[in-house]
């Protein structure tokens, strides 16, 4: 097999940090397992030496199984980076905001270009990307990496190793993770952070592979059973182990203790501090010793023997200590602040979580007042979680698992039907960016292309940007008699004489009619579009044996029309769409503290933005500082638009309710981003594709009861029957906002509701689909 | 109203949890209105930055010019597929112009974008600021008019304490054996001498005054007024300019004013003057006592109420065919009504003139005239030669009656 390449800009041993160690780790337990490892580095030494000086020579260098090839370093002038890496670091971080990047009068592209970089590795990495399987690239804020990774961006994975910083929002960093093949995570929060960052695009090719720990290798048969003369067996304590000081949050751990031993002056629990830093911490609390600094082994009796772990420390990105109490089965608590260390404990179900000095004083009680068996308990899931994402050889399964390392099994052969078509094309009105139907047609053809079909998508209408992904419909031309054929029926169209007597196997989709008396006063041309849609409908049903809705909503309506047991096909979300770049003006201009309440949608009477707008005007003199985005086309004369227009200046709201019309994917992209909560009180829906993307952002949809509405929204989002009373769903929304426990529950919901929309799990109902058409 | 099929989510407890969010906010509301920070920043675009940007839209998509081949659409079968070779074969020639072409494209792109970028976020720190100024501006505002308040609110307070150490005075040295005690209250009478000295230093001179108040003599005259029985009293008589020029004229004539040291001032040059306030010791008069009653620069001094009852009052006591006059600032001259009436702190509102003669005429007096006086002369006027119609126009506004005196008599 071809070798796979670690880049990092420093390589050795005894290199002190995160990436470089773990770089160290991973390439040569992977070399230890048999497979190629080469490591990719510069002439430089380690981060703290000259980032222009080539300390160590050119070359190749053989260690331990491990091909190691080291490149000079580019000349920089240091003294422009440092001016801008000392403006990116002047920014304050409650300033910073996804999507825009911080970095302005282009300090940001001085900081990549005068960073430490290596233009032979680069020309390396152009000319022989085709000799390696696959390149890991870390870490995420050095030139080498972030213009060597778009250079064999299709066999890279970037393992971040990110951190809630400003060099986080750079423009070339949200490059390398939107073009990279894959992300490998060390935590979930890292992948949380990222996912915060970058938006939905990126979580599927995301992984959390985890970091190993040492010591789980090791057997300690031995331990000191006492330490500095504490009698560790005979004694409880809580034990709060690393580096000790200030930004450590030690200080108010210790203030939290003595509080608690105020308010229980009788308790026997103790407080053992121990680790590098400042100190003594504690003296004059009764129960508190800090034994500083202490041996390995002495740190591992204390660990073994402790009550449970404190970590109150609320900026740490991964930290040690939790995994290796956890290895010895001991809970663990956490500062629910600290994104990396509180996710863990959550995940694992580990130990707990607390905030303030209130929370940790209480915690201390909470502790002293549980039983053994319900501690080990804790200790034992955090224990499971350890053996997953810390120990090396779990950690190293899950490497060649996502490198695709492993010999491939051997692939699914498809079964296909010799007997049958081998063609199967398209045929829909209107082809346009952005389109749901339009988007849906290309995973289809896609997907029947990897199966083997001829397939293409014919129109009658194309948008020119589209161009290259179908063909203009002309009298059926490229179309062959015996091709099999999928018709898209949505609105009336010229397609329905043609359709219907087309010789060759053939199915319809039905993406829904909206019912003509819902838009009739608003839009009398259209409901007379509708009408014909309906009828035509009608017409179809006897040609077609094969259908499907895309929803349940739309099958029935089939079988009203004479269709005979429509199946239901739903339609394709998958959140790669969104990988790409916000629009950074609207990320401006949404970020403004205001809460935003956003709804997607066609400006349409069945679509009820004039109840939203009602709605909302109660919602913002409720709670104020508020902002309704209504994303969706319109066209100025238009009378529905015109009179929200109205509306909206009636109920003096111009500041506050935002028309963006028809937009890109990018400033799209950008209203999800930003929105705080999917609102919507459409009373039609054939299928609703913007529910799920919102989804895909983590935004909690609310939404009226209709339709297709609850079919799409699932275990997802929470639906209301009754739009009456604005100040009840007022204060419903607010909670979804606001309330962690309700908004969490509901996202948590709709992570799961999501995936039934991904081509992976449409891909069946599609085969059964075509072997319908193959009689 | 509220469905769920998320199993984790228990729908009696959040229909309480909405209970409770209405009740708190119900509460919030109560306690007034949160801030709004509804305001949108406004940034201002006057060179059209928001055009250029969408001018890089367009040069963006062009800036790969001379790299593909189009597609070419418009022909088909063998036509296009020589034109696309002809087209890829162009391409590849045009590649040593293009290619720097393309380098040269981008680089100015990329600059421009950085440069826009600056601007954008130049103009939004100076949107920033200016809402800032304005804020900080309407903040001073607020401050500036709660320190005129506050000057108010202690002059009016000084007044009182004034009142009534006077008071407290005047009941001590009713009192026998307290002369001591009384010297010793004299002297915190602040606001007096102030008000002297105010006087002296924007009413004008001695001189000046005694000048223009002689105009006034033919009117007592014609009154048959300042005879023994037809006393004249002098409402606010100040520094006693009149006073004196009645004496002069050999009329009868007694002084009123509320200010101490003033009144001691007229005492001290032989005048009768009264030491009390006008309303009360018109009201302490017989009906039909007085031939006449004049007051300078008074009325602007008082309320509508205790005008009205000066009025009143004056009817009451005057004796048929005596005349009343009361001088005050003519606001019809704009400098005076919009300046100079203001430089009297005690002053309250200018009066316009119409409305004082509507009001005796309506409170009882007859004959009610309004005389017009003390217009700007000499070269205070602007010149009529250059632009008569113009400088006329002006003078009328800025250099008319200073004063005006509304007169009436008791038939």
């Amino acid at each position: 097999m071809k070798p796979v390449a670690f880049v990092i800009p420093w390589f050795g041993e005894n290199l002190k940090g995160g990436a470089e160690q773990l770089a160290w780790q991973v390439s040569n337990r992977l070399a230890k397992r048999g497979y190629s490892v080469e490591v990719l580095t510069t002439c430089c030494a380690s981060f703290l030496d000259d980032w222009s000086t080539n300390h160590l020579p050119a070359g190749v260098e053989h260690l331990d199984g491990l091909v190691v090839r080291r490149f000079k370093v580019d000349k920089r002038n240091g003294e422009l980076f440092n001016q801008a890496n000392t403006y990116g670091l002047s920014i304050s971080p409650e300033d910073l905001r996804p999507g825009i990047n911080p970095f302005t009068f282009g300090t940001g592209e001085l900081f990549v270009a005068e960073n430490i970089n290596s233009s032979a590795l680069e020309r390396y990495l152009k000319w022989n990307k085709k000799k390696y399987h696959a390149f890991v690239f870390l870490p995420y804020l050095y030139g080498v990496i972030l213009n060597g990774l778009p250079l064999v961006a299709k066999q890279s994975w970037l393992q971040p190793c990110l951190h809630d910083e400003v060099y986080a929002y750079l423009p070339d960093v949200e490059n390398a993770m939107r073009q990279c093949r894959g992300i490998l995570y060390n935590s979930l929060g890292e992948e949380r952070l990222a996912s915060h960052l970058f938006g939905p695009g990126i979580v599927r090719k995301g992984e959390v592979v985890g970091v190993g720990v040492e010591s789980f290798d090791l057997t300690h048969s031995e331990l000191p059973k006492q330490v500095a003369g504490h009698q560790l067996e005979q004694e409880k304590y809580v034990l709060c182990l690393g580096r000790r000081d200030k930004t450590k949050n030690t200080v108010m751990l210790v203030e939290a203790f003595r509080k608690y031993r105020k308010r229980y002056p009788e308790s026997s629990l103790q407080l053992i501090i121990a680790g590098p830093g400042d100190g003594p911490f504690g003296v004059a609390v009764k129960g508190v010793h800090d034994l500083g600094l202490v041996s390995e082994l002495d740190k591992e009796s204390l660990l073994s023997n402790c009550t449970a772990l404190f970590q109150p420390s609320r900026n740490e990105s991964y930290s040690r200590v939790i995994m290796e109490a956890w290895f010895y089965n001991r809970p663990v608590a956490a500062h629910g602040a600290c994104l990396a260390t509180a996710m863990a404990v959550e995940a694992a179900g580990g130990g707990w979580l607390a905030e303030d000095l209130e929370e940790w004083a209480q915690l201390f009680h909470r502790l002293n007042e549980t039983e053994e068996s319900e501690l080990v308990e804790f200790g034992k899931k955090g224990r499971e979680y350890a053996r997953r994402y810390a120990e090396w050889d779990a950690v190293i399964d899950r490497y060649e698992i996502v490198l695709g390392l492993r010999s491939p099994q051997i692939a699914k052969e498809r079964k296909q039907d010799r007997s049958a078509i081998r063609t199967i094309h398209q045929l829909l009105p209107g082809f346009a960016y952005g389109d749901a139907i339009s988007n849906q047609t290309i995973i289809i053809r896609d997907l029947l292309r990897s199966q083997g079909y001829k397939s293409e998508i014919f129109t009658e209408q194309i948008d020119p940007s589209m161009i290259h992904e179908a063909r203009l419909f002309k009298d059926g031309k490229g179309i062959k008699a015996d091709a099999g054929l999928i018709y898209h029926h949505s609105i009336g169209a010229g397609l329905t004489d043609f359709v219907i007597n087309h010789p060759g196997p053939k199915s319809l989709i039905y993406h829904n009619v909206t019912p003509p008396e819902l838009v009739r006063d608003a839009d009398p041309e259209l409901a007379k579009k509708l009408e014909k849609g309906l009828r035509d409908l009608h017409q179809l049903a006897p040609h077609f044996p094969v259908s499907a809705g895309d929803s349940r909503f739309n099958s029935l309506d089939l079988e009203e029309n004479g269709f005979s047991s429509p199946a239901v096909l739903p339609i394709c979300v998958s959140p790669e769409k969104w990988n790409i770049p916000a629009e950074p003006n609207m990320m401006r201009r949404l970020q403004d503290g205001r809460d935003n309440l956003l709804f997607v949608g066609r400006l349409a009477a069945n679509k009820c933005q004039h109840d939203l707008i009602d709605v909302f005007a109660s919602y913002l003199s409720m709670y104020g500082n508020c902002r309704l985005i209504l994303v969706g086309g319109f066209i100025e004369e238009e009378a529905y638009y015109q009179s929200l227009k109205a509306q909206v200046r009636r109920l003096g709201l111009e500041g506050d309710v935002l028309f963006t019309g028809k937009v890109s994917d990018s400033a799209l992209h950008s209203c999800y981003r930003c929105a705080d909560l999917f609102w919507s009180m459409s009373e039609h829906e054939g299928f609703g594709v913007p529910l799920i993307e919102a989804m895909w952002f983590d935004l909690p949809v609310f939404a009226y009861k209709s339709s297709a509405v609850p079919e799409t929204l699932g275990e997802g989002g929470l639906l209301f029957t009754d739009k009456q009373d604005s100040r009840y769903l007022s204060a419903t929304a607010r909670l979804l906002m606001h309330d962690c426990e309700v908004r969490s529950k509901v996202i948590s919901a709709q992570k799961q509701r999501r995936k039934a929309f991904l081509p992976e799990a449409i891909e069946p109902k599609l085969e059964a689909l075509v072997r319908g058409m193959n009689g | 109203m509220l469905e769920s099929k998320n199993p984790e989510i228990d729908l009696t407890q959040l229909l309480e949890k909405i209970g409770l969010e209405l009740k708190l906010q119900q509460k919030r509301a109560a306690g007034g209105p949160e801030p709004a920070v509804s305001e949108e920043l406004e940034i201002n675009d006057p060179y059209s930055w928001g055009q250029l940007s969408s001018t890089l839209n367009i040069a963006e998509q062009n800036v790969n010019a001379g790299a593909e081949v189009t597609t070419m659409l418009h022909y088909r079968g063998i036509v296009r597929k020589f034109a696309k070779l002809l087209g890829k074969i162009t391409i590849f020639l045009g590649r040593v112009i293009t290619i720097p072409q393309r380098n040269f494209n981008s680089s100015i792109l990329h600059s421009q974008r950085i440069t826009l970028d600056g601007i954008r976020d130049m103009n939004r720190n100076t949107a920033l600021l200016d809402r800032r100024m304005r804020q900080i501006e309407g903040q001073l505002k607020e401050k500036s008019a709660l320190i005129d308040y506050l000057k108010t609110g202690l002059v009016t307070q000084e007044r009182r304490v004034s009142i009534l150490l006077e008071e407290l005075r005047r009941q001590l040295t009713a009192g026998e054996g307290k002369e001591d005690f009384a010297v010793n209250l004299a002297v915190p009478d602040i606001l007096d001498p102030l008000y002297l000295a105010f006087e002296n230093q924007f009413r004008g001179t001695r001189e000046e005054i005694r000048e223009r108040l002689l105009e006034y003599v033919p009117l007592i005259r014609g009154a048959s007024a300042g005879s023994a029985d037809r006393e004249i009293l002098d409402i606010g008589c100040g520094r006693g300019e009149w006073l004196e020029i009645l004496k002069d004229e050999g009329l009868a004539a007694r002084g009123l004013d509320l200010n101490h040291v003033l009144v001691q001032e007229c005492r001290e040059k032989g005048f009768e003057v009264v030491e009390k306030d006008a309303l009360s010791h018109l009201r302490s008069l017989p009906d039909n006592s007085l031939g006449a009653i004049t007051a300078f620069h008074v009325i602007e001094h008082l309320g509508f109420d205790d005008r009205i009852a000066l009025f009143d009052e004056s009817v009451r006591v005057l004796k048929p065919g005596g005349v009343a006059f009361f001088e005050t600032p003519n606001p019809r001259n704009l400098l005076v009504g919009g300046c100079n009436f203001w430089a009297d702190p005690t002053h309250l509102r200018p009066l316009y003139p119409e409305t004082q003669q509507f009001l005796m005429e309506y409170r009882g007096f007859c004959k009610v005239d309004l005389l017009f006086l003390h217009p700007h002369e000499g070269e205070q006027r602007l010149p009529e030669e250059e632009a008569p119609q113009l400088a006329s126009r002006l003078n009328e506004v800025f250099s008319c009656a200073r004063d005006y005196t509304v007169v009436g008599y008791k038939v």
